[in-house]
């Protein structure tokens, strides 16, 4: 009977909650950041300045889109001097390549609260295709979107010369981001 | 404790002191060196290298102090005054000391500074702190001193070893080096 209670007030309640497009993405509660290898050695990162234009509904993931813009020079990753070497010409390049971005083509239901973006990436004014796999979970902030994204980063020119040899750091780098949007 | 022959420290123990020794001033080198370079991947590999090795100069401790609590060492050449016996036994305290605590305060500087030492790339070993970066300074300045201390302390030990061999001539060297089969 309590379960059976529990399922009615459910029903009532879900569609308030998840029926309408989310669209104002909340920028303090909302990270980007990812995680490179150095010698086998996981080291964090982050990006503490992107903007977001997110249009999320949940019922009709087929007219949702994202972009995502992320500031270059706003690249950490554990003390001034790695800070400076990821914004100069070998990495990130910030004076001629200020931006990265994602724009998304398509998102997709998987199931599960989880969804898929595919879309366009672009670092260092190299663009490719990518599918970014994510969870939707509404939270008393908001709706809460977390997603990973493995990248080479050679393919996109990041870490040159130098740095090139994988076997110093690893070619995938992990991006994460935390989206709250309301 | 086992009583060793009088006039030698055993094979095992002999190695060790050699092996660790070589290790030791190696380390100590690449140490200083390493520091002073500027970011580059060849960095990168040099503070791994020195990690990997630093935590197997530790292991080497393990066994060694293992050893030496077990076997006891060869008697010093008769006719030295106690104030000498007394500094010498110290002195060698102490090395055994500085010994594990250099490696160590390495670790832990590692750890707090963020780095998980991953041995060999392959194996990670347990932080042994939280993440801290004022910390992580804070035990970068003790890995250093610790590593002036040892260094002086192996010159004390090195000019004993010069007194005895050069001056007096009473064959103390020849504990440390492997007993000539006949």
């Amino acid at each position: 009977m309590k379960h059976v209670l529990v399922i009615i007030i459910l029903c009532f309640l879900a569609p308030t909650a998840f029926a309408k497009a989310w669209q104002s993405v909340q920028m303090t509660q909302s990270h980007i950041t990812f995680v490179s290898t150095q010698m086998g050695v996981a080291v964090p990162g982050k990006f503490s300045r992107f903007t977001a234009q997110v249009h999320f509904d949940t019922d009709a993931p087929q007219k949702d889109s994202a972009v995502v813009t992320v500031d270059t020079a706003s690249v950490s990753a554990g003390g001034t001097e790695v800070d400076e070497t990821l914004k100069g010409k070998d990495w990130f390049d910030v004076q001629h390549w200020p931006q990265a971005q994602f724009v998304s083509r398509r998102i997709r239901m998987l199931g599960n609260g989880r969804y898929a973006a595919d879309g366009v990436l672009s670092i260092k004014g190299r663009s490719h295709e990518v599918e970014i796999v994510f969870a939707a979970n509404s939270s008393a902030a908001g709706l809460v979107l977390d997603g990973d994204l493995p990248i080479s980063r050679t393919a996109f020119g990041v870490g040159g010369g130098q740095w090139a040899d994988p076997s110093v750091v690893a070619d995938v780098v992990k991006i994460h981001f935390h989206v709250v949007v309301q | 404790m086992k009583r060793q022959d009088a006039s030698h420290y055993s094979l095992p123990a002999i190695m060790l002191h050699w092996l660790m020794a070589f290790m030791i001033l190696g380390l100590f080198g690449l140490g200083l060196y390493m520091s002073n370079l500027p970011l580059s991947p060849r960095k990168l590999q040099l503070f791994a290298w020195h990690k990997w090795a630093g935590m197997l100069v530790l292991a080497l401790w393990c066994l060694r102090i293992g050893w030496r609590a077990l076997h006891q060492p060869p008697a010093l050449p008769g006719g030295m005054p106690a104030w000498q016996e007394r500094i010498a036994g110290m002195t060698h305290w102490a090395l055994y000391g500085l010994m594990l605590l250099v490696p160590l305060s390495g670790w832990l500087m590692s750890s707090a500074s963020g780095f998980t030492v991953v041995m060999f790339g392959k194996w990670p070993l347990p932080n042994l702190l939280a993440a801290n970066h004022a910390l992580g300074e804070t035990l970068k300045t003790v890995h250093h001193v610790l590593n002036y201390a040892f260094m002086g302390l192996v010159g004390l030990h090195v000019l004993a070893v010069i007194q005895h061999q050069f001056l007096l001539r009473d064959g103390l060297l020849q504990r440390m080096l492997p007993e000539a089969r006949v």
